[in-house]
């Protein structure tokens, strides 16, 4: 034990090398040095010295998990929280404690394929951490090369990455939807079970789903042993399939590896979310216009340029000048030889909607390019170049928009004296609005992707001090957060779940101090209509609790972008209105059913962990003394 | 460490490093000359802030605390230099030299613990009274003279045999920690992957025991039928008997792989190792 085996350090040979051949540095350098290892130093876990990196208000029981799980864990643990309460939160603060103390570089977070983006983005804007996702690079080097890897997990099972990934020893793995690993017999489980970790993190709302043998599979997948084998479980702490027994010894073995936060212990409320929906009649120009694109659409639709089509037929809805400037785009291509892939930049810039996801432009562009690029020298044949004019002749006739009009006047009447968010879709939208809100004498200002951080600062800080209504794109959805104002105004609608929940993010957060109101308009007998009437007003997705979402949507599709293609390909492939109509029943139906799969095991999870108690065992701050 | 102390010490290191530093209440621009903004891969005007709730209400300016990404990025550029230096002050006569340690104690937690010593170099004795006196002495650089010296190596063991015996406790401690830690973690291993080889043994001795009656039932029927459909059962009950075999030995050796897998990780984990960095050092004369 006397014994120390001190393992120096290389560079002490160099220090000692300078002092020998008397190499020298200014003391002024020299203090700055020693001061800055004084600050660098690590003493210990009592104080979590990623708090002040943390670019999101933390709350009590978020920081009592992180601290609970890097004193008491040892890292390796099943964050549970019920839905909403931040379990990436909690996920973030131990990811940059770890990185603060350097005990971790190379970090795996597996996650379901519609959550790396928005992993991502979290990861980026509150703890100012950048990963990368698989999705953005190719080839083999790929998992050795990046330290902060984001991977869905079914691209990370692949055989080819799998190999890499399971020869690498990663410091931290988080897996979040982490019941997904509940059955031992899956490719998902036995992958996980063989990577090379140092500290492991699951993340779950709803650790039991079905039975008590998923739970046991989850915990002696992070912790081997701690419930013993699945026999002994069986007869030590369980009375039958879905009934635990032995309550106090199982919670005790629990409390080692798992925090669970209620609602109802940490007493957090969230305002409440009003929902308006506004729907009018399109002047007879703007119905025929509609119709018409539709046709273009459907006419167009086995010429594989999906994205296209896809931004069509979303623009198609917005106003007549986005209309015109989509349109007259898609001529220039053709009349000046344009690359189709730019002809998408161009198109994506424009419309940053809900669509302009990076992941299914990737997806899409992959899929496409190869395709389009063949068909580029005949653009004119993929397009009906005379179809298009008339359309664009159609369109720029259109110099008033009822949805804008609609918009003014229930502004005019209801929010007069209010702050404003509205989302558009569309830059020429966004720019008519301006201009009809600023001619009505309403203080506006913009936002949008194409802005500078200086320029997007202002905005946020103008519409916080001075003006009444801001204009977004959906570069405003991501990261900011507006809740000095509570009104939000839906002027476009994105077909994809997640992008509200987004939009509505930014002023529905804990510290709103308002009830939120949100108002989405759309045009009668359109697409919109049906994505609004079926979607939201019948499954009443709005008003989910904050996180449920992405969970019933994991249940319905694989990916957003699927979620988006499945509404394209409703559309276009339906002969009438009246199909149109029968296809959204039954996507509605899909959806009640994947809402209904989630309240089943939020009923079941809830009742079984109904008397546990799994409260962080530490409150931040009052030392590791005491546990509660 | 203060807030103020991380304060001064960034807006030295820009200033030493000739960036003009504008201060405006909470709100600090800088800026950053070519050369720094390379080594910290940072715009040519940083707007920072020491102050949290002002960095809140101002996205577009940093908020510099322990932890944050300019900070490390500058402590990493203040390692590069300084390492040595020649500190002259002025009093009774002393040669001695200033060695600074940085002693990290890693396993599954991780610890660092900073020792200074001040040798002196004719007693070959440690003087860390002396030391604590200099610390806050103005010393003076331009009557220094640049030499090299010998014997550092009898000077540095000198301070590695203190660390050594300065740390022993603290080791002790940790080590017991560990150690009953590690116990406990390959005790559940040891007993899981024990209790799973017996579930499998005794699921195949569950079978042998099924199969032996089938075999004598085989044998002890007065009926000719009887007899035959339990040697028919018999065999075939034979054949899952060596399926499950095969399947058993596949199974332990997959238990036995992932086992010791587990082992070999916890004790990596639970294993303590002491680095010791000898970060800088200093020739200190007193004239």
């Amino acid at each position: 034990m006397n014994n120390i085996e001190l393992t120096e350090d290389h560079k002490n040979k160099l220090v000692l090398y300078n002092l020998q051949n008397g190499i020298y540095d200014s003391p002024k350098f020299f203090n700055l040095h020693n001061r800055g290892v004084e600050i660098a130093v690590i003493d210990n876990f009592d104080k979590l010295m990623s708090l002040d990196n943390v670019k999101v208000e933390l709350f009590p029981h978020q920081i009592d998990s992180a601290y609970t799980v890097v004193n008491k864990l040892k890292l390796s643990a099943l964050l549970a929280d019920e839905v909403g309460l931040g379990k990436t939160i909690e996920a973030g603060i131990i990811i940059k404690e770890l990185l603060c103390r350097a005990l971790v570089k190379k970090i795996l977070i597996l996650v379901p394929a519609s959550l790396t983006t928005q992993w991502q983005q979290e990861m980026k804007t509150k703890f100012g951490e950048d990963f990368i996702r698989r999705d953005e690079f190719s080839g083999k080097e790929f998992w050795d090369r990046f330290d902060k890897i984001i991977s869905s997990i079914d691209t990370a099972k692949q055989p080819e990455n799998a190999q890499m990934i399971k020869s690498i020893a990663w410091d931290l793995i988080i897996i979040d939807e982490a019941h997904k690993l509940k059955n031992e017999q899956t490719l998902n489980f036995q992958f996980v079970e063989k990577i090379p970790k140092k500290y492991f993190l699951m993340l779950t709302a709803t650790p039991m789903q079905n039975n008590l043998k998923e739970l046991y599979n989850m915990f002696t997948l992070l912790k081997p042993g701690l419930l013993g084998t699945y026999s002994q479980f069986q007869s030590r702490f369980m009375v039958d399939i879905r009934t635990p027994a032995n309550h106090e010894e199982l919670q005790s073995l629990l409390k080692e590896v798992m925090i669970r936060n209620r609602r109802c212990d940490v007493n957090i409320k969230f305002p409440d979310r009003i929902v308006k929906n506004v729907s009018f009649m399109l002047s007879k120009e703007e119905m025929e216009l509609y119709n018409d694109l539709e046709k273009f659409i459907r006419a167009h639709y086995s010429t594989g340029v999906m994205l296209v089509l896809m931004i069509l037929q979303r623009v198609a809805t917005s106003s007549s000048f986005a209309i015109t400037s989509t349109l007259n785009k898609m001529l220039y291509t053709i009349e000046n030889g344009v690359s189709f892939t730019e002809l998408e930049k161009q198109l994506l810039g424009e419309s940053e909607d809900g669509i302009s996801d990076v992941e299914i432009v990737k997806d899409r562009l992959s899929k496409i390019k190869e395709k389009a690029e063949d068909k580029l020298s005949k653009a004119s044949k993929i397009w009906d170049v005379e179809w298009l004019k008339r359309l664009v002749a159609q369109s720029s006739k259109i110099k008033t928009n009822t949805k804008g009009e609609e918009l003014l006047k229930y502004v005019n009447t209801y929010l007069k004296n209010d702050k404003i968010l509205i989302f558009t879709g569309f830059r020429k939208t966004q720019d008519y609005l301006f201009k009809l809100f600023s001619n009505a004498g309403y203080k506006c200002v913009n936002f949008n992707g194409s802005m500078n951080w200086v320029d997007k600062d202002k905005a946020i800080e103008d519409f916080k001090e001075s003006c009444q209504i801001l204009i977004s794109t959906e570069a405003g959805g991501e990261g900011r957060n507006l809740q000095f104002c509570h009104v939000l105004i839906n002027y476009d609608l994105p077909w994809n779940p997640m992008k509200i929940e987004q939009r509505i993010g930014r002023i529905h957060r804990l510290k709103q101090e308002h009830d939120v109101l949100i108002v989405n308009f759309s045009s009668k007998d359109t697409i919109e209509e049906y994505i609004l009437e079926l979607l939201y007003v019948k499954i009443k997705l709005f008003h989910t609790v904050i996180g449920e979402l992405d969970t019933i949507l994991s249940n319905v599709v694989d990916t957003p972008a699927s979620f988006e293609k499945t509404i394209l390909d409703i559309v276009v492939k339906s002969k009438d209105k009246l199909e149109i109509k029968e296809k959204f029943e039954k996507m509605t139906l899909d959806f009640e059913k994947g809402k209904k799969l989630y309240e089943k095991v939020k009923n079941f999870d809830g009742k079984v962990f109904e008397n546990f108690d799994l409260t962080p065992l530490y409150k931040y701050g009052e030392g590791l003394d005491g546990k509660r | 460490m203060e807030k103020d102390e991380l304060k001064e010490f960034v807006l030295d290191y820009f200033r030493i490093n000739n960036a003009k530093v504008l201060e405006s209440k909470k709100q600090i621009t800088i800026q950053v000359p070519k050369r720094i903004t390379d080594k910290l891969s940072c715009e040519p005007i940083l707007n920072i802030t020491f102050d949290k709730q002002f960095a809140e209400k101002n996205e577009n300016i940093d908020f510099i605390a322990k932890g944050s990404v300019l900070l490390n990025k500058i402590i990493e550029a203040t390692e590069k230099r300084g390492l040595t230096a020649i500190k002259c002050y002025k009093g009774n006569e002393f040669n001695g030299l200033e060695l600074n340690f940085k002693v990290l104690f890693e396993s599954i937690d991780k610890k660092e613990t900073l020792f200074s010593f001040l040798v002196d170099l004719k007693a070959k004795k440690i003087d860390n009274e002396l030391l604590k006196q200099l610390r806050n002495k103005e010393f003076d650089e331009s009557n220094c003279v640049n030499s090299g010296l010998s014997d550092i190596e009898t000077c540095y063991s000198i301070c590695i045999e203190e660390i050594k015996k300065l740390i022993l406790p603290e080791v002790q401690k940790i080590k017991e920690k560990l150690r009953i830690a590690l116990e406990k973690e390959k005790h559940i291993i040891e007993k899981f992957y024990d209790g799973i080889i017996t579930d499998l043994r005794k699921k195949q001795e569950d079978k042998m025991r099924l199969w032996k009656e089938k075999r004598r039932n085989a044998h002890i029927s007065q009926y000719v039928e009887v007899r035959e459909r339990y040697r028919k059962e018999a065999d075939k009950h034979e054949e899952s008997i060596l399926e499950l075999q095969e399947k058993n030995f596949e199974e332990l050796n997959n238990y036995f792989q992932t086992k010791q897998r587990r082992l070999n990780e916890i004790e990596n984990q639970y294993n303590l190792k002491t680095k010791l960095l000898l970060y800088s050092a200093s020739l200190v004369l007193i004239k």
